[in-house]
């Protein structure tokens, strides 16, 4: 997938785990694994606000684009 | 939805016990006819009747020859428990939260298949013994268009279903 989520990063500068980032976005584990995975087909504006707001970045942190 | 859900729940119900009542009507019938119990035959043993468990009334009745028992007689009943059951299946997909599932399309294909297949095949086993009334071909007519309706539905999931997938991989 040419979009890539880069969450882990972020979550490593704010010292954060993915579980507690779960709760507060209030999507499963499973689901947020599917995000960082890239297995997901699509975000969500209100979940890329949440993600931005929690780990205090913008969208351009969490998301890259890299050619196949 | 929730008029359908009430609709679709008295419905289930409905079609369950009519499947159960199918079934132990077979069963009752094929255990009266295998052992004699229950059972009454006529002067000239071309007749069967069976009877009402512990009773001397009869309430259902038949040519008694094997061919017509199995095929005529015992099948029927059991196929149409077989019928209302996979009915109450399709009907108890509209009370689960999610109507778009791998299960219930499975559930539309089982009952689509047996509307096209079992009808025809046991009339078609039927008239090597005897003929076929026009009642029974209007009725193979009704059980193919109901599973031409079923067929459609279970199209209708599968692409329901394909895109729900796909809209739960957006977070």
């Amino acid at each position: 997938m040419p979009i890539v989520v880069n969450i882990d990063v972020m979550l490593a500068k704010r010292k954060m785990q993915s579980k507690e980032l779960a709760e507060r976005l209030d999507i499963t584990p499973a689901n947020l694994s599917i995000l960082k995975t890239g297995k997901a087909k699509g975000i969500r504006f209100d979940t890329l606000e949440a993600i931005c707001k929690i780990l205090e970045c913008q969208p351009g942190d969490i998301l890259e684009y890299v050619a196949d | 939805m929730s008029s359908v859900k009430t609709l679709s729940a008295i419905l289930f119900v409905v079609t369950r016990a009519l499947c159960f009542f199918y079934a132990a009507l077979a069963l009752q019938a094929g255990i009266a006819l295998a052992t004699g119990w229950s059972l009454r035959l006529d002067e000239a043993q071309t007749r069967f009747y069976v009877l009402l468990p512990f009773t001397d009334i009869s309430y259902l009745t038949g040519i008694y020859h094997l061919f017509y028992v199995i095929f005529g007689f015992l099948l029927p009943m059991a196929l149409y428990s077989l019928f209302f059951g996979l009915l109450g299946n399709v009907f108890r997909a509209f009370l689960s939260s999610r109507l778009f599932t791998e299960k219930h399309v499975r559930d539309l294909r089982w009952f689509y298949r047996g509307n096209f297949v079992l009808p025809a095949t046991v009339t078609v086993i039927f008239s090597l013994y005897d003929g076929v009334e026009g009642e029974i071909l209007y009725l193979i007519g009704l059980h193919a268009v109901i599973g031409l309706l079923a067929f459609y539905m279970a199209a209708i999931y599968q692409q329901g279903l394909s895109l729900q997938q796909e809209q739960d991989l957006i977070i």
